[in-house]
C-alpha cells in the first residue's frame, strides 16, 4: 500500500489515480470535520469537495514531511471559515426532531449498527446522538478543536498548525470545552457515576439517561 | 447497561469531582472507543470531486472569461438609488398623519379645500425648512472650501485621507487573512 506522500508525488505527476485515492483516503476526516461546523450537510459536502479542488490545485506546496492529514483539515479550517464569512448558510439542525426519526440528519449515520446487538446499537446511538448534540452546542472554536483533538486524534502541535492558534489557546479551549459537554452531557440526563472507581466496571452503576428530548 | 456507557459516566464522574487528569484520560477514552464516528459523505463523493477538478482544468485550460451574471444590484449608482428611496421612505413617515388626514378631508369640497390649503402651506413650509437646512450646509460647505484653501489644512486633510485609506485597506487584508473564529458567528 503506498503511502500518503508517494500517492502526492504520483498526483502531482498527473496520476488521476493517485488522487482519487488521497480523496477516498480523506473523504471521510474531511467531510466529518466539515459537517459538524456547518451543521449541514449538502454544504458540507460541496465544501469538503471544494478543500480537496484545492488541495489538488496546490499540491506542489504540500510538504512531504508535514502529514497530509494536517494539511487538508488546515485547507479545511480556511476554506469553512471563508465560507461562513460569507454568511450563505442557512443552518438546518444537527438532529432530527423526535418524529422524524434520523432519518435525513447527520445522527442517523453515526452508529455501525451491524457490529452490535440492536439494544447495544441503540444505546450506542443513543450516546452518540447526545454527544453530537452537546458538540454542536459549542463555541465554533471549541468544537473544532474538540473534533481535531478526540475525534481525530490530533496533537496539540498539529491544532495550533491548524488552527493557528497558540499553543495555550488550544488548550484551554480543549479544557473549558471538555467542561462544557460535561455541563451539557448531563443536562441532557446522562449522570455520572456514583464514584469513579479504578476501571472499567468498577461497580459504579451508570445510570440510563431519561427519554432523550427533540431539541 | 452497555459498557460503552461506562467511560461516559465515569468521565462525568471525574468532571464532578473536578479530577482533571483522569476527566481527560476518560474522554479519550470514550472517544477511541469510537462514541462519535466520522461521518461519510454520499456515495460517489471522490467521482464528484474529480469531476470537478476536471471541469476546472479545463475551463483553465480554454481560458474562458467568466462573465459575472448581470446583476443590477451591482451598480454603484443603483444602490444610492435605493438608499436615498429608502431614506425619503423613512422621512415620509413624518408626514403620514397630515397625509392621512388630507384624504381624511375628501369627504366634502369645504374639506378638501381645507385640505389642500393645508397641504400647500405645508408644502411651503417644507420647502422653507430646506431652503434652511441648504442654507446652513451651504454655510459649513463654505467654512470647510475656505479652510481647506489654506494649504497647510489642504496637506493635513489629504494625510488624514490617505492614512485612513491605507488603514481601512490594511485591517480588510489583516481580517481577510486571519482565519481564526474571532470574525465569524457561531452557528
Amino acid at each position: 500500500m503506498l503511502s500518503d506522500a508517494e500517492l502526492v508525488a504520483q498526483a502531482r505527476g498527473g496520476s488521476q489515480d493517485a488522487f482519487r485515492e488521497l480523496v477516498l483516503r480523506f473523504e471521510r476526516p474531511v467531510f466529518s470535520l466539515v459537517a459538524r461546523m456547518v451543521h449541514d450537510p449538502a454544504t458540507a459536502e460541496d465544501l469538503a469537495q471544494e478543500v480537496f479542488v484545492k488541495a489538488f490545485r496546490r499540491l506542489d506546496t504540500y510538504d512531504p514531511q508535514r502529514k497530509l492529514s494536517s494539511w487538508l483539515f488546515k485547507i479545511a479550517h480556511n476554506t469553512t471559515i471563508d465560507f461562513l464569512r460569507r454568511g450563505e448558510l442557512d443552518t438546518v439542525p444537527l438532529e432530527a426532531r423526535e418524529d422524524e426519526g434520523d432519518r435525513g440528519s447527520l445522527a442517523g449515520v453515526l452508529a455501525d449498527e451491524t457490529a452490535e446487538g440492536p439494544g447495544a446499537a441503540a444505546e450506542r446511538r443513543q450516546m452518540a446522538r447526545s454527544l453530537e448534540r452537546a458538540i454542536a452546542r459549542l463555541r465554533p472554536e471549541y468544537r473544532e478543536s474538540v473534533l481535531l483533538f478526540y475525534v481525530e486524534g490530533l496533537a496539540y502541535q498539529e491544532i495550533c498548525e491548524i488552527t493557528g492558534q497558540p499553543l495555550g489557546t488550544v488548550k484551554t479551549n480543549l479544557h473549558r470545552a471538555r467542561k462544557e459537554l460535561a455541563a451539557v452531557m448531563t443536562e441532557m440526563g446522562w449522570s455520572p457515576a456514583p464514584n469513579i472507581g479504578t476501571g472499567s466496571g468498577s461497580g459504579a452503576k451508570p445510570v440510563p439517561p431519561p427519554s432523550r428530548r427533540a431539541g | 447497561m452497555h459498557p460503552s456507557h461506562d467511560p461516559l459516566t465515569r468521565w462525568l464522574a471525574a468532571e464532578r469531582d473536578g479530577l482533571t487528569d483522569e476527566a481527560e484520560e476518560l474522554l479519550l477514552e470514550l472517544f477511541e472507543a469510537d462514541a462519535l464516528p466520522r461521518l461519510a459523505p454520499p456515495a460517489g463523493f471522490a467521482d464528484r470531486v474529480l469531476a470537478r477538478v476536471a471541469v476546472e482544468a479545463a475551463v483553465e485550460r480554454a481560458a474562458v472569461p467568466v462573465q459575472p451574471g448581470f446583476s443590477l444590484f451591482r451598480r454603484g449608482w443603483l444602490r444610492w438609488v435605493i438608499a436615498l428611496c429608502l431614506l425619503a421612505t423613512g422621512l415620509s413617515v413624518a408626514w403620514l398623519p397630515q397625509t392621512v388626514a388630507v384624504f381624511a378631508g375628501l369627504w366634502s369640497p369645504a374639506g378638501f379645500l381645507q385640505s389642500s390649503i393645508r397641504a400647500v402651506l405645508d408644502a411651503i413650509r417644507w420647502m422653507a425648512s430646506l431652503a434652511d437646512v441648504g442654507q446652513t450646509l451651504l454655510a459649513v460647505a463654505e467654512a470647510v472650501a475656505l479652510s481647506l484653501a489654506r494649504p497647510q489644512v489642504m496637506v493635513i486633510a489629504l494625510v488624514c485621507l490617505v492614512v485612513s485609506v491605507t488603514s481601512f485597506r490594511f485591517l480588510r487584508g489583516l481580517v481577510s487573512r486571519d482565519r481564526s473564529w474571532a470574525y465569524v458567528d457561531p452557528i
